[in-house]
C-alpha cells in the first residue's frame, strides 16, 4: 500500500483511498448512487459535501470520483478538477473544466481552444460551453470540484447566475463538490444556488473511527507492532485522548500518525512537539493569507482552550468591538472559527484544533500548560491490572465478580499499605510505595487510596483513571467494598453514616477538587467531566443512582460552570439509566437555570424547535424539560403551546388515582411553564378548561398533584424569580384546588434548607396565600432548621 | 408503475416530471388566447413546468426555451433572442429577412451563426422589433404558432433594475408587450421567483407608468394538490427502492403541504430507513426544517426589510396575528387587531399575497404554507 498523503489524498491510488476509508462509506454510496442513478435516468444532480478544513473532503471526493469514473465508464464523462484551482471568472472555470476532459485526436490540442476562448473574451463563455458540449458528444457530465465555497466567491454573482443558467440549460451536466461551509451562495433563498445542492456534512470521526483510521495507516506503512498496540484497550485510551486534543477529523490523525510510537509512550511530548514543528510552516501560510486585522484574533483564539467572548477578544487585541465582530463574522464565513451561542452571548473559539497545537509551539507558557494536559489525558490511562489488588488483601470483597490470583509478596505487600493508609498513615505508606522498585499494577489503586485520605483529590484521582479500563468495575468494586467492611482491618473500621457510597463520594469530590485546581475553564472542566463519564460508566449499575445522587447534591455539575460541560452533564445524566435518568436531567435542567439548560440544549441541538424534534423520541418528562428551556428565553411558540398541550392531553389520558411521583413531577412542569408565563392566557385558559372539565373526584387528586409540584417547584426553584411571585399566587389561587394535598417531596425539603431566605420567605408568602397553614408551619420549621 | 430516483434541486428530464400535466394542460388552452406568466417563490417546481410543457407541446406549435438568468443587457437578451429565432427557422436568411437588414445595416455584414454584434443605444429595440415581425409573419405563412419560455424573466428584469439599467428595462417590457399586441402568432410564457410586482415598484419610482404585463394571464404555480401527489410521491419512493405504502405517502403529502421541494427532500432523507414509517417522515421533515435549512425559512423575515420599506412594520404585523392562528384571521378582524392605516395596511396584504406569503379563502387570511407559519412562530418568538 503507497504512503498516505496528507493534503492531497486525491492524488493518490483510488484503491489506496478505498483501503483506508473509515466510517464515510454509507455517506459515499448515498453520493454515487444517486449520481449514477441521475446519469442513468437523464437527471442532472446537485452533490455538496460540507466539512472544515482535514475533515476529509478531498479524499470522500477522490473515492467518489473514483467509483463514478468505473461505474460510469461509457455513460457519461467525469471530470475532475484539480484540488488546488483558483479560477479568476466562470470562463477560467470552464475552460477547466474543458482541460480536463477527456480529449480524442480529432479534438486537437487544447492549447488551440485554449487560445480561441482567450481571444473572444466577449463570448468566451458561449464558445467554451459549446466546446464542453462537443467533447462530450451527447454524454452527460459529472463535475468534481473541490472548494466550490471559493469558486463561487471568485466568479462572482453574475458568474454564479450564468454558471447556473447554463446548468439550467444543458440539463445533464451534474456537480459533486466540497465547501468547508454551508456558505450562503448555497443556502440563501436570494443567492442563485439555493436549494441546487444537496447538503452533506462530514461529522468527525468518532475515537473508535479515529483508531481504525490510525491502524490502517499503521498497516500501510508496515507499523504492526503500532498496529497492535492501537488495537489494545490502552491504544483506545489513547487515541481518545488524542482526539479530544487534536479534534476528530482524519487530517489531525493523519498528521500525528507518524509520530507515534508503540514501544515508546514517554515520547508523547516529543511526538506533539515534532507535530507542531511540522504544522507552523503549513498554518503560518494560514494566517498570512487572512486580513491583517483578522490574524491577531486567530492567534488568540489559538492561545485558548475554552471559546472565547467578543468583548475579551476585543479587550485582548486591543480593537473595537464593532471591528471584532466584524472580523469574527468574516472569519466565521471562512470556518476559520466557529461559534457557540449562550444564552444571548456568543463564544468564539478556533475550528481546527491543530491550530492550538502548532501555536503552544511558538509560546513557551503556553506550551507547558499545553503538554501538561496533553500527557495527562495521556498517561492517565496508562495500565494495570487492578484486580490483582483484591488478591492482595487475601479476601475477596463480597460480590465481586471475579477473584484473580496474586503473589503471597504482593498480598502482604499492599495489606500492610492499606492498613497504614486506613489507620491514618498515608504518607508513610507513600512512601514506602515510591522506595521500592516494583512496577506492580496495584500501586496506583493502593496510591488513589492513599492520595484520597491525604485530601489530594486531584491526583487520586488520576491514579484512579489509571487503571485499565476493562478492569475499572472490579476496581470500583473493591474499593467500595474497602469502604463497607475493610477486610484488612478484620471488619471493625466503619466509615460515617453519611458516606454511604464512599467510592461516589469520593469522586465527586475529586472531581470538584479538579474544578478548583483549574481555572475553571473549558479545557479542564471537559476533561473532568468526560472523566466523570467514563466513572459513572463503570460503576456497578446499583450504585450508580447513588453516584448521580451524589453528584446531583454535591453540585459539581452546575459548578463545572461552561455549557459545554452541562450539555455533557445533561447527556450524562439523561442516559444513565432508562427510568431513573430524566429526573435527574430535568432536576439538572432546573438547577442550571432555564437559560443555561437552553444554551446546553443549543449546543446539542441547532434551535429549540431542533430541540423539541429531537426529543419527540424521548418521554414525555424529558420533552417537557425541553419545552421549558425553550420557553425561558421568550421563544415560547405555538410549537412549545402544542407541546405543552400535548403533555396536557397525556395527563388526560392518565388514569388519575395512578398519578404516581412522576406524573406529579411531570404535572409540577406543566404547572411551571404556566407560572412562568403568567402572561400566556391562552395557554392558562387550555390548562383550567382542562381542569375543570374533570370529574369532581379527579379534580382534587390532580390538583393535589399540580399544586405539590408547584410547591415542589418553588422549593427547587432556584429560577424563582420576584417578578414570578404575583404569578405564581394567581395561579395557584386561580386552580381552585379543593382540598390540599400537601406531602412536600423530600428533594423539595432539603432543596429547601438550602434555599436562602428571600426564597424561603417567598414560599411562605405563597403557602400563606393559599390558606395551606399546616404547610406553612412545616416549612417554618425546616425553614428554621436550615437557618 | 413508475420509479424516479429522488433528486432535491436537481434538474429532471421532462417525462420524470410527474403530477403536472393537468394545469400544464391548463396552460396550453390559455396559451390559444393571450401570453402567460407563471409566478411563484423558487424551488416550487417553474422550471420543471416549462420542460413538460415544452414537451407536451400541442400540435402546430413550436416551442423555444431560454433560461435568462445571467443575462447582463437588454441587448445579450436581444443576441439571445436572435440565436433562438435562427434556431426556429432553419431558412433564416429569408425568414429573418427584416432582423437581418436590420443587422447588415448596424454592422455591414452579419454571420447568421454565432453572431456577435455591439447593438448601441437601443438598435437592440428594433432588433427585437423586427425579429417579432419576421417571426410572427413567418408563423403565419406556415399557419403554426410560436411560444417562447422565458426562465426567470423577473429576475432578468430585476437585474436590469438594479444594474442602473432602469431605462432599458422599461423599454424591453414595452417592446415586448407591443410585440405581443402586434403579433398574435408569437406568445410568451415568463416566469418569476421574485415578486414581479416589486421590480414594478422599483420601475415606478424611476418614473415608469406603464402596466407592462396587464395583457398577460398571471398564474401563480400551485403546490401539488393531494391526487397529483399521490403519483409522484409513489415513484419517487420507488425511486429508492421503497415500495410506496398508502400511509407513508400520505403523510409525505400532508407534511409537505404539497411542496416539491419538500417532497424531494423528504424521500432523499427516507433512503437510508429501509421501510419508513409515518413517525420516520414527521421526524425527516423536523430535521429538514430546523436550521441551518435547506429552505431557509428565514428569508421569509429578511426579505421584508429589503423589499417592503415602509410596509415592513404593517407586514410583520400582519404576519404576526397570522402565525398564531392556523386556521387564519376573518380580514375585517385583521383591519381592527392590526394598527395601521387602512389603506398602508390593504395594499400591504395585496404584496405579501403577490410574494406568496398569505392566501386568502373567501373572507379569511391564513399562511400559504403552515411550516413556514410554524417557522414564522419560533423565528419571532411568538
Amino acid at each position: 500500500m503507497s504512503r498516505p498523503s496528507r493534503f492531497s489524498p486525491r492524488s493518490e491510488p483510488h484503491a489506496a483511498l478505498e483501503e483506508r476509508t473509515v466510517r464515510r462509506e454509507e455517506l459515499c454510496t448515498s453520493i454515487v448512487r444517486g449520481l449514477t442513478d441521475a446519469v442513468e435516468t437523464k437527471q442532472a444532480r446537485f452533490e455538496l459535501v460540507l466539512g472544515p478544513r482535514g475533515s476529509g473532503k478531498s479524499h470522500l471526493l477522490g473515492l467518489v470520483e473514483g467509483r463514478l469514473l468505473e461505474l460510469l465508464e461509457g455513460k457519461a464523462i467525469v471530470a475532475g478538477l484539480p484540488e488546488e484551482f483558483h479560477p479568476s471568472s466562470l470562463v477560467h472555470l470552464l475552460a477547466e473544466i474543458l482541460r480536463s476532459l477527456p480529449r480524442r485526436p480529432e479534438d486537437g490540442p487544447i492549447e488551440r481552444q485554449l487560445a480561441i476562448l482567450a481571444a473572444s473574451p466577449e463570448d468566451a463563455r458561449d464558445r467554451a460551453v459549446t466546446m464542453i458540449r462537443a467533447s462530450l458528444r451527447g454524454r452527460p457530465l459529472v463535475i468534481v470540484i473541490e472548494n466550490l465555497d471559493m469558486v463561487f466567491v471568485a466568479i462572482g454573482r453574475q458568474g454564479q447566475h450564468q454558471l447556473r443558467s447554463i446548468l439550467q440549460t444543458e440539463r445533464s451536466w451534474s456537480i459533486v463538490a466540497s465547501s468547508r461551509s454551508q456558505s450562503p451562495a448555497f443556502s440563501k433563498e436570494s443567492e442563485p444556488f439555493y436549494g441546487t445542492f444537496i447538503p452533506r456534512t462530514l461529522e468527525p470521526l468518532s475515537a473508535e473511527d479515529c483508531r481504525e483510521m490510525l491502524v490502517r495507516l499503521g498497516r500501510a506503512c508496515d507499523r504492526e507492532e503500532l498496529v497492535a498496540e492501537l488495537r489494545s484497550p490502552s491504544g483506545l485510551a489513547r487515541v481518545r485522548t488524542l482526539r479530544h486534543v487534536l479534534g476528530g477529523y482524519p487530517r489531525a490523525m493523519a498528521f500525528i500518525f507518524p509520530h507515534l510510537h508503540h514501544d515508546r509512550p514517554l515520547a508523547v511530548e516529543q511526538a506533539l512537539d515534532a507535530l507542531a514543528e511540522e504544522l507552523t510552516p503549513y498554518f503560518q501560510e494560514q494566517v498570512g493569507r487572512l486580513a491583517p486585522g483578522q490574524r491577531p484574533v486567530v492567534e488568540l483564539l489559538a492561545e485558548h482552550w475554552s471559546p472565547l467572548s467578543v468583548s475579551e477578544i476585543s479587550s485582548a487585541t486591543f480593537s473595537p468591538q464593532a471591528t471584532t465582530s466584524t472580523f469574527l463574522r468574516r472569519l466565521r464565513q471562512d470556518s476559520i472559527v466557529r461559534c457557540t451561542k449562550l444564552g444571548r452571548e456568543h463564544f468564539y473559539e478556533i475550528s481546527d484544533p491543530l491550530f492550538r497545537i502548532a501555536r503552544a509551539m511558538q509560546r513557551e507558557e503556553i506550551r507547558a500548560k499545553t503538554f501538561l494536559r496533553v500527557l495527562r489525558g495521556w498517561y492517565e490511562f496508562r495500565g494495570l491490572d487492578p484486580s490483582w489488588c483484591a488478591c492482595a488483601l487475601g479476601k475477596w470483597p463480597v460480590g465481586a465478580p471475579h477473584q484473580p490470583e496474586l503473589g503471597e509478596y504482593h498480598s502482604k505487600l499492599f495489606v500492610s499499605l492499606l492498613a497504614k493508609i486506613m489507620s491514618g498513615q498515608p504518607h508513610q505508606a507513600l512512601e514506602e510505595l515510591d522506595a521500592i522498585d516494583d512496577h506492580h499494577p496495584m500501586r496506583n489503586a493502593v496510591r488513589a487510596v492513599a492520595y484520597g485520605c491525604l485530601g489530594d483529590h486531584d491526583r487520586s484521582f488520576v491514579e484512579l483513571l489509571s487503571v485499565e479500563s476493562t478492569e475499572f468495575a472490579a476496581t470500583v468494586g473493591f474499593v467500595a467494598a474497602l469502604g463497607r467492611d475493610p477486610p484488612f482491618m478484620g471488619g471493625d473500621a466503619e466509615l460515617p453514616d453519611e458516606h454511604p457510597e464512599p467510592l461516589v463520594l469520593e469522586l465527586c469530590n475529586m472531581l470538584y477538587a479538579i474544578h478548583e485546581a483549574f481555572d475553571g475553564r473549558a479545557w479542564s472542566s471537559l476533561q473532568a467531566v468526560e472523566a466523570l463519564e467514563k466513572v459513572l460508566g463503570r460503576v456497578p449499575a446499583d450504585a450508580r443512582r447513588s453516584a448521580a445522587d451524589v453528584v446531583f447534591r454535591t453540585e459539581v455539575l452546575p459548578r463545572l460552570a461552561s455549557a459545554h460541560q452541562l450539555a455533557c452533564c445533561w447527556r450524562i445524566l439523561s442516559c444513565l439509566e432508562p427510568g431513573h435518568g430524566e429526573p435527574w436531567s430535568v432536576a439538572l435542567l432546573m438547577s442550571m437555570r432555564q437559560a443555561w439548560a437552553l444554551g446546553c440544549l443549543g449546543e446539542v441541538f441547532p434551535s429549540p424547535s431542533a430541540a423539541l424534534g429531537a426529543t419527540e423520541s424521548s418521554s414525555p418528562l424529558c420533552r417537557v424539560g425541553c419545552v421549558l428551556a425553550a420557553s425561558d428565553e421568550g421563544t415560547t411558540s405555538s410549537g412549545v403551546l402544542d407541546e405543552v398541550e400535548a403533555s396536557l392531553a397525556r395527563v388526560q389520558s392518565i388514569a388519575l388515582h395512578r398519578l404516581g411521583t412522576m406524573d406529579a413531577m411531570w404535572l409540577m412542569l406543566i404547572s411551571m411553564i404556566l407560572l412562568e408565563r403568567p402572561h400566556e392566557p391562552a395557554l392558562r385558559g387550555r390548562f383550567l378548561a382542562w381542569f375543570h372539565a374533570l370529574p369532581e373526584e379527579s379534580r382534587a387528586t390532580v390538583s393535589g398533584a399540580a399544586r405539590a409540584g408547584i410547591l415542589h417547584w418553588v422549593a427547587l426553584g432556584r429560577s424563582l424569580e420576584p417578578l414570578h411571585a404575583p404569578g405564581a399566587r394567581e395561579m395557584l389561587d386561580g386552580l381552585d384546588l379543593g382540598d390540599p394535598w400537601i406531602s412536600m417531596p423530600a428533594e423539595a425539603n432539603s432543596a429547601y434548607v438550602r434555599m436562602s431566605a428571600f426564597e424561603r420567605a417567598l414560599i411562605r408568602d405563597i403557602a400563606r396565600s393559599l390558606g395551606l397553614h399546616e404547610r406553612h408551619r412545616a416549612l417554618c420549621e425546616l425553614s428554621d432548621v436550615g437557618s | 408503475m413508475r420509479s424516479v430516483p429522488p433528486n432535491p434541486g436537481g434538474s429532471l428530464p421532462p417525462d420524470q416530471i410527474l403530477g403536472r400535466d393537468s394545469l400544464i394542460d391548463g396552460y396550453w388552452s390559455r396559451l390559444e388566447h393571450q401570453s402567460l406568466a407563471l409566478f411563484s417563490p423558487r424551488r416550487v417546481g417553474k422550471t420543471s413546468i416549462l420542460r413538460r410543457m415544452e414537451h407536451r407541446a400541442p400540435v402546430g406549435w413550436h416551442v423555444r426555451h431560454r433560461d435568462l438568468e445571467g443575462l447582463d443587457s437588454a441587448h445579450s437578451f436581444a443576441q439571445r433572442l436572435y440565436e433562438d429565432a435562427s434556431a426556429l427557422l432553419p431558412g433564416g436568411a429569408r425568414a429573418l429577412a427584416r432582423a437581418r437588414a436590420l443587422l447588415e445595416r448596424l454592422t455591414g455584414s452579419v454571420e447568421l451563426k454565432n453572431v456577435t454584434v455591439t447593438l448601441a443605444d437601443q438598435n437592440w429595440r428594433r432588433l427585437i422589433e423586427s425579429l417579432f415581425e419576421d417571426l410572427d409573419e413567418e408563423m403565419g405563412k406556415r399557419g403554426e404558432r410560436l411560444v417562447f419560455l422565458w426562465d426567470e424573466f423577473t429576475l432578468f428584469i430585476g437585474d436590469l433594475t438594479l444594474r442602473g439599467s432602469e431605462r432599458d428595462a422599461m423599454v424591453l417590457l414595452d417592446t415586448l408587450r407591443a410585440a405581443r399586441q402586434q403579433h398574435l402568432n408569437v406568445r410568451m410564457v415568463l416566469t418569476g421567483s421574485i415578486g414581479f410586482h416589486l421590480v414594478m415598484r422599483q420601475l415606478d419610482a424611476k418614473g415608469y407608468r406603464n402596466r407592462p404585463i396587464n395583457d398577460v394571464r398571471v398564474e401563480r404555480v400551485p403546490m401539488f394538490e393531494a391526487e397529483d401527489a399521490r403519483p409522484v410521491v409513489a415513484a419517487l419512493l420507488r425511486g429508492i427502492d421503497v415500495e410506496p405504502e398508502a400511509e407513508v405517502v400520505e403523510t409525505i403529502i400532508r407534511q409537505s403541504e404539497g411542496h416539491p421541494f419538500v417532497i424531494q427532500h423528504l424521500v432523499e432523507s427516507l433512503q437510508a430507513t429501509r421501510k419508513p414509517t409515518a413517525d420516520d417522515v414527521a421526524s425527516s421533515l423536523t430535521r429538514l426544517l430546523a436550521p441551518p435549512s435547506v429552505l431557509d425559512l428565514g428569508h421569509y423575515a429578511t426579505r421584508l426589510s429589503k423589499y417592503y420599506a415602509e410596509r415592513e412594520a404593517p407586514a410583520l404585523a400582519v404576519l404576526d396575528l397570522l402565525a398564531r392562528e392556523p386556521e387564519g384571521v376573518d380580514v375585517d378582524d385583521l383591519f381592527v387587531q392590526v394598527p395601521h392605516e387602512r389603506e398602508l395596511l390593504r395594499t400591504t396584504i395585496q404584496d405579501l399575497r403577490d410574494d406568496d406569503y398569505v392566501v386568502r379563502r373567501g373572507r379569511s387570511l391564513r399562511f400559504s404554507l403552515d411550516f413556514v407559519r410554524r417557522h414564522w412562530c419560533e423565528d419571532r418568538m411568538l
